[in-house]
């Protein structure tokens, strides 16, 4: 089948080429090169759009393909061919991997984002309230990241469902959204509580609740689920939002709850024990090198917060030790890396991984921790975190090798379409 | 409605200069095209105020008015522009165009603050085309809106270019407004009206000292010189006598005091302030000054405290309570700068009922109405509106279109370049489909280029 | 000029001045320069005849002089006539008392029994031109209650349910009650239209309208999608920058009811309008989201048609368009035969900044003299 590039005459140089080594992605007009597209299955119906090799290319699925090249037709990956140097004058760049799934975004309309007239709003959708016009996911599109996990602040005890989206297209959840109701979204720790508060004279709102400490939020989750299985044995029990609790319970939507202390992700794992829950995952779960054995045990998911200059993160002054990840990589818990939506150029995704490579975890496992771990977690694997024929194709392209500190994103595919930057 | 043509295929539009090179000259010079000359036919030209020539033709060339009239002259290739209206282009002597917000709220300037040396023209550049293509041509902008004292005002071109044509155009006051959501008590804004007057008055003793100077150094050097020359004729004398008395002193064996001479004293020159030197200027009536006054107690206190500078220009500028003054403004020939607000607008605690009749009622006791827009960028390019809301309530269609044009020109010493279509003055003008205030500009002449709509 | 009948008309507004009906039984007929009719078209030397409060006829002078009976007072208007304005929404005569904190869900509370007739701001937008408007509530609840068409004289009530008003934006999602998030609004609406049950089934059934006020460019493709999703043919309110969505709107049936351009305006109000008239999206103008007053109305139709907006849907905007988002369309806000005789008499074109209002006719009676 005949390859073509359908794209026009565009020259993009890097400004920070230090020319030789690092090649330069050049875009040439349409040229008849008669290169056959071999030994990989291809769509038939769809024609190929566009072709890019690479020196390195990191599928998170396997080994590294040491040169090859990626054909996409429409919105997926057509192809994967290892071998051959790239057509001449064709798309060419030093390494690509998946398209990032960040977890735990965190860009979000804040207080107008989470019901909080209640503390267990399990029917609460955060896809209802999600501002796709912010420009931070531009941004977050431009780093590399192309797969979000949407979810309400973390302000209730339940705070609702969340919804799985592409962080580009059209800026209506219609078109962005690729999960709906994901998974369901709790909170251990000072931030369920904040807010509320015992009565002053007579209640003036409804912030006079349970639970100010953290004693009344381990009561309230805990609550909510003896609630839940009540309801699940009677009829009369039955509350709004228990099948949504009930489906965690039975394992088939995962609860992501944020705990960053280590009391709190002891608090959640007691539930999580109590409860049988079988799909748990810590959000910003700072201190989990505290109690790794505990952890390990549990058997729960992770998602680590930022990396912090001094190590004390933003939420409850959790402290986040730089080795953090790779202990729980030999110890073979489930992780993801976040990066809470963060402005700046350091804190980005692909700088996440860059850290946590710092601190001693293999390449391979910081490449899984960004892209096929989370979205594994979020229940999308079979649509995104690699690159394998039929997926979608979401791909970051490299100047180098990827996460080091040399290395700079230099285009973004998601979709299928190149994103400009 | 007349087909809005260009008889010449080329584009007209005069980009107005070369661009800055950054590599160096070709070595064969390119020969420039030479200035196109325009003919602007129009059903009918408003040369000034009533007066119109239906059927008329105006005559362009290198920015400048070379004939108007009827089946003038055209040379060979000249490009011709047709249009419904031809006239004027429209003056906003009230605004801040091209004056950053951070200046324009600048509450501490003086009277030598210069607004020419801060205008940044693409600082707000969509709304200078927004104004452009509404008709308004020339404006006067001002930093330091809302000081007591805000300065050297610049009347510049809203053109490609933008030049400045103006960069001392006037001195600017306000009087009793609201500054920084405070509006000081009532003796206190009597107080900045007679300071308004006293400080004008403090330039002109400026001057004066200076005269005063220039008047004592003659005499003192023609006294210098003739104790000069007498010295010379007795030198030898006076030499002799000199040291008789040294001599007699030291046999007293007391110090011998040198005379000292009244000529010895230089007389000391005044100290140059930038700031009175303008404040003199604007008293001899070289410069206008615009005094932003609303309430009829500041306006009294104003007019009396300036009473007395008979050379002085004043022009004021808001007026809302103006209309007990009509009889003085008009006899001290004041114009006065309406700024139209339309019922129900919000506005300061000074300019509280406000009526838009204002104008209409000014120009009927003779006071010479101009109309700005008050000082706000973004509504330059209503002008047009505002004076036709003031229409609507009473101001002659005549008036306004003065008050847009020549009279504008007049208050800021531009009537012999600008405001009418004139054979000589400067081509700023407007083709129209309509009429000059509710119609659409198609062409507009300004700056020595044509912009086409 | 005036006739005679002027100073006979003015007393008897004086012997009776609530009982609209009283007032002017006997037929009668204005003539004028210019006769707006609605939108585009105009009369040049037109005549409309006045009987019982309502329209009997509009044309040409020439065709309906001669079928004027004996006797019948004609009232010469050197200028133009056209229907009174319409302000598409409007808080005119509610003062402070504009919602009820109670609750975030009060859709059976009726606005116009706080409606005061007698209010400055009533008689102010009566003043300038406006004749009706379509009252309605502010935002403090996410289901405010139920709107009126109302005029500005006499506390008449054209329509008394036209719309439910919804509002799915911050004040409506205040921190101290439910919802205090644009997911707990949603959700709550959804179940409310679901269930179908007195109000919500009125809105479905298509007995009754129904407003949303948003603001933001999300909050606008929120309310599109519920209402979507709800089966409405809603009006969007306040959204400034509907235009940007105009292609939708149109695909839902959707329809806008926006602040009118105001002097020093931003570029992008003009644009969206300009978007929403290509797109074919019914909107008007209202005063209910802005803090200008009535004179905004007309002063930003003609800095839209300023901007590039024709003339016909710029007038149909503060009439026509206007009464039919309203809840009135088949009363006011043209001058059609069976319509109230409510007009504007002005001195010029009533699109020009530079015309005043000369008079003000509300069902057939002489209210005001301009201002």
């Amino acid at each position: 089948m005949n390859t073509f590039l359908s794209l026009g005459a565009i020259a993009l140089v890097s400004p920070f080429a230090t020319g030789g080594d690092i090649p330069q992605i050049v875009w040439d007009a349409p040229a008849e090169t008669a290169k056959a597209v071999e030994a990989s299955a291809t769509v038939e119906t769809v024609p190929i759009k566009l072709e890019i090799f690479a020196d390195a290319i990191y599928t998170a699925a396997g080994e590294m393909i040491d040169g090859g090249t990626i054909a996409i037709a429409g919105s997926t990956i057509a192809a994967l061919t290892p071998g051959g140097k790239g057509s001449e004058g064709g798309l060419h760049v030093a390494a690509i991997t998946p398209g990032f799934v960040e977890l735990s975004p965190r860009i979000n309309l804040a207080d107008l984002s989470v019901e909080e007239s209640g503390e267990i709003m399990p029917t609460m959708r955060a896809n209802l309230g999600v501002d796709l016009y912010d420009k931070r996911w531009e941004r977050l599109l431009n780093s590399g990241t192309t797969t979000v996990l949407i979810s309400p602040a973390a302000e209730d005890i339940v705070g609702g469902l969340t919804s799985v989206l592409k962080t580009g297209g059209e800026p209506t959840v219609e078109a962005r959204e690729i999960l709906a109701d994901a998974t369901l979204a709790g909170s251990f720790g000072s931030h369920a509580s904040r807010g509320n508060h015992a009565v002053y004279g007579r209640p003036t709102d409804h912030f006079v609740r349970r639970p100010t400490t953290r004693m009344g939020t381990e009561w309230s989750h805990r609550k909510a689920f003896y609630d839940t299985l009540a309801a699940m044995g009677s009829v009369e029990r039955q509350f709004e939002g228990w099948d949504i609790m009930g489906s965690v319970l039975k394992g088939e939507r995962a609860y992501i709850v944020q705990a960053s202390a280590t009391q709190d992700i002891r608090t959640a794992i007691y539930l999580k024990e109590e409860f049988g829950i079988p799909n748990m995952v810590v959000d910003a779960a700072a201190e989990v090198w505290r109690e790794p054995g505990l952890v390990a045990r549990s058997g729960m998911a992770v998602i680590l917060p930022p990396f912090a200059a001094q190590g004390r993160t933003a939420i409850d002054n959790g402290f986040l030790a730089w080795n953090t990840a790779k202990l729980l990589g030999e110890l073979g818990v489930p992780f993801a890396l976040s990066s809470h939506g963060s402005a700046s150029l350091n804190g980005r995704l692909s700088m996440q991984a860059g850290y946590a490579i710092r601190g001693g975890l293999p390449f391979e496992q910081a490449l899984a921790a960004v892209t096929i771990t989370p979205a594994r977690l979020a229940g999308v694997d079979s649509r995104v975190g690699s690159i394998e024929v039929g997926k979608d194709a979401d791909l970051v392209l490299w100047s180098g090798k990827p996460f080091a500190a040399t290395s700079r994103v230099v285009g973004v595919i998601l979709n299928g379409e190149l994103v400009t930057k | 409605m007349l087909a809005l043509t260009l008889s010449l295929s080329a584009l007209a539009f005069f980009p107005g200069g070369p661009l800055p090179q950054d590599e160096p000259a070709p070595a064969t010079v390119k020969e420039e095209a030479p200035a196109p000359t325009y003919l602007i036919r129009a059903s009918e030209v408003i040369i000034r105020p009533g007066e119109s020539i239906m059927n008329g033709e105006v005559l362009v060339k290198n920015g400048m008015i070379l004939a108007v009239g009827k089946d003038l002259d055209a040379p060979e290739g000249a490009i011709v522009v047709e249009g419904e209206t031809a006239c004027a282009g429209f003056i906003d002597p009230w605004s801040s165009l091209g004056v950053d917000a951070a200046s324009v709220a600048e509450l501490k300037t003086e009277a030598s603050t210069k607004t020419a040396t801060v205008i940044d023209l693409f600082n707000q550049d969509h709304q200078r085309v927004a104004a452009r293509d509404a008709g308004v041509l020339l404006v006067r902008s001002q930093v330091g809106k809302d000081a007591w004292l805000g300065g050297l005002g610049s009347v510049l071109e809203t053109s490609p270019e933008g030049a400045v044509v103006l960069d001392d155009a006037c001195l600017s006051f306000t009087c009793g407004i609201t500054r920084g959501g405070r509006r000081a008590d009532v003796f206190d804004r009597i107080g900045e009206a007679d300071r308004i007057g006293s400080t004008i008055a403090s330039g002109l003793k400026y001057r004066e000292g200076f005269v005063e100077y220039g008047y004592e150094l003659e005499v003192w050097q023609k006294e210098i010189d003739e104790a000069a020359a007498k010295l010379e004729k007795d030198f030898k004398k006076a030499k002799k006598d000199r040291e008789k008395e040294i001599e007699k002193a030291e046999e007293k064996e007391k110090e011998f005091k040198e005379e000292r001479y009244k000529e010895d004293k230089r007389p000391k020159a005044p100290k140059l302030d930038a700031d009175k030197e303008l404040l003199a200027r604007a008293a001899h009536g070289e410069i206008p000054v615009l005094v932003e006054v609303h309430g009829t107690r500041e306006l009294r206190a104003l007019l009396a405290s300036t009473k007395d500078l008979s050379r002085l220009r004043l022009i004021v500028s808001g007026g809302t309570h103006a209309l007990p003054f009509a009889e003085e403004l008009a006899a001290r020939r004041i114009p006065v700068i309406v700024q139209p607000r339309p019922t129900g607008a919000p506005t300061s605690a000074e300019e509280k009922g406000h009526d838009l009749g204002l104008a209409g009622a000014l120009a009927e006791a003779g006071v010479q109405v101009l109309i700005g827009t008050g000082g706000a960028v973004s509504g330059v390019r209503d002008l047009p509106v505002l004076a036709q809301l003031a229409i609507s309530h009473g101001l002659s269609e005549e008036a306004a279109f003065e008050a847009l044009t020549i009279g504008a020109a007049r208050a800021f010493d531009l009537g012999d370049r600008y405001g009418t279509v004139e054979p000589g003055k400067h081509a700023e003008l407007l083709v129209l489909s309509g009429s000059p205030l509710g119609g659409r500009t198609t062409f507009i002449f300004t700056g020595g280029a044509l912009v086409e709509l | 000029m005036r006739n005679t009948i002027l100073p006979l008309a003015g007393a008897l507004i004086c012997l009776a001045p609530l009982s609209v009906a009283n007032a002017q039984d006997a037929p009668f007929a204005i003539s004028a320069n210019h006769i707006l009719v609605d939108g585009g078209e105009v009369l040049q030397d037109g005549i409309v005849i006045v009987e019982n409060g309502k329209v009997k006829a509009v044309g040409l002078a020439a065709d309906l002089s001669a079928k004027l009976p004996k006797g019948m007072a004609v009232i010469e208007h050197d200028g133009w006539l056209s229907a009174g304005l319409v302000a598409a929404n409007g808080t005119m005569g509610l003062g402070a008392a504009q919602d009820d904190l109670t609750s975030a869900f009060t859709e059976n509370l009726l606005v116009a029994e706080s409606f005061n007739r007698d209010h400055s701001s009533v008689t102010d937008a009566r003043d300038v031109g406006v004749t009706s408007f379509g009252l309605t509530t502010g935002r403090a609840n996410v289901a405010g209650g139920l709107g009126s068409a109302v005029k500005t004289q006499g506390g008449k009530i054209v329509n008394l349910r036209t719309h439910l008003t919804l509002c799915i934006a911050p004040p409506a999602l205040q921190g101290s009650r439910f919802p205090t998030s644009y997911s707990g609004a949603v959700t709550a609406l959804n179940a409310r239209f679901a269930a179908g049950v007195g109000v919500y089934g009125a809105v479905s059934r298509g007995e009754l309208g129904v407003t949303i006020a948003v603001d933001e460019r999300h909050e606008i493709d929120r309310a599109i999608r519920f209402a979507k999703g709800a089966g409405l043919k809603a009006t969007l309110r306040g959204a400034n920058r509907a235009g940007e969505f105009a292609e939708r709107l149109s695909g839902v049936g959707m329809s806008v009811v926006m602040a009118a351009p105001a002097l020093g305006g931003p570029k992008w109000h003009t644009d969206s309008i300009k978007s929403l008239a290509e797109a074919g999206v019914p909107f008007a103008f209202g005063l209910a989201d802005s803090s200008a007053g009535a004179s905004s109305l007309r002063l930003g139709a003609s800095l839209a048609v300023r901007a590039g907006l024709d003339r016909a849907t710029a007038w149909r905007a503060i009439t026509s368009t206007a009464a039919s988002l309203a809840g009135a369309g088949d009363s006011v806000g043209r001058l059609g035969v069976g319509y109230d005789a409510d007009f504007a008499l002005w001195s010029g074109d009533p699109l020009s900044p530079a015309t005043r209002l000369e008079s003000v006719y509300i069902d057939g009676v002489l209210i005001t003299e301009g201002k």
